[in-house]
């Protein structure tokens, strides 16, 4: 039998990107074959399947996260509200300091404000499906709020290149509050289970 | 028209393996089996993606085994069809047949 170990980054990517439910059988399983003088390019290609595969599962079993995102960002009227002049008074003092400073502080404003709607979203969501919980929610929370962050600083660094207006305005303007919308939602519902998962020993 | 559904694609011969292979049914014989009986090599994670689709309809049902060093110290996981299983496995037979009878083409004979 071999006594080495499989490719670790492969199985460091398999503990991370797949979902508890087989995890631990299906490794047993790729581990007691990889004994018996199966290649690297054998794990690996079966590692990816399976990463694929739970993606897949996950994809269908969240699709209503999907749709609620879609909806949430299409229903909002970003034109009046962004363009109110309270919002409009805190921007104007971000673009009055010194770069890079302006640009960070801005970015900040912008990602609050539409942290504020990621959060009134997350409310509704969890509470119509009947799914709050405190300690998943502010993980999910944070979480997207981070990406939220992120995804703003670097729409706001794409400004800069020349997209058509329409597609700027109605698409990739609302991609960070899409995704961190379909993260949350999508957290909520995993978080609690994962936090009694074992982990891999590798 | 009856209120189950019948089982497809990957789903139906990962059903057919484990009711070929009995109780000692888990991931790696499972694929084997597949191998051995279509040519076909089917991933260990699109194997236990189909299993657990099973498990959630009521189809099959699993036990552990012991944890073993030659697996990493992992269990296996065995699995075995339920009698909701069986009914639905016999139910997909019948319906492919159906359809599968009066087909010339597949029959081999001439159109």
């Amino acid at each position: 039998m071999k006594l080495s170990r499989p490719p670790v980054l492969a199985t460091w990517l398999f503990e991370h990107l797949t979902r508890r439910e087989h995890r631990d059988a299906l490794y047993g399983d790729l581990f007691e074959k990889y004994g018996r003088r199966r290649s690297d390019t054998w794990y690996w290609r079966q590692v990816l399947a399976a990463i694929a595969a739970d993606f897949s599962t996950e994809f269908r079993s969240r699709w209503l996260s999907v749709v609620f995102a879609v909806v949430v960002c299409g229903m909002i009227p970003w034109k009046p509200l962004f363009l109110n002049t309270t919002f409009q008074s805190f921007l104007f003092s971000g673009i009055q300091m010194t770069w890079p400073v302006s640009f960070l502080v801005d970015t900040a404003i912008i990602s609050a404000f539409q942290g504020a709607i990621l959060l009134a979203a997350l409310s509704v969501f969890v509470f119509s499906a009947n799914r709050f919980q405190p300690h998943a929610f502010r993980i999910a929370f944070c979480y997207a709020l981070l990406v939220l962050s992120l995804g703003n600083t670097v729409v706001a660094l794409c400004q800069v290149l020349p997209w058509p207006r329409p597609l700027f305005y109605y698409v990739i303007w609302r991609l960070p509050l899409f995704f961190s919308l379909v993260l949350s939602t999508w957290l909520m519902s995993a978080i609690a289970p994962r936090a009694g998962a074992s982990r891999l020993t590798i | 028209m009856s209120d189950h559904t019948y089982l497809g694609g990957l789903e139906l011969t990962v059903m057919l393996a484990l009711l070929r292979l009995g109780e000692d049914a888990y991931g790696i014989p499972i694929s084997e089996e597949i191998e051995e009986q279509t040519g076909r090599e089917v991933a260990l994670g699109s194997v236990y993606a189909a299993l657990e689709r099973l498990q959630t309809k009521g189809l099959v049902s699993s036990r552990l085994g012991e944890p073993t060093a030659a697996r990493g110290g992992k269990a296996k996981k065995y699995f075995r069809a339920t009698s909701l299983g069986l009914r639905e496995a016999r139910e997909t037979r019948s319906a492919l047949m159906n359809l599968w009878r009066g087909v010339r083409e597949l029959q081999g004979e001439p159109t």
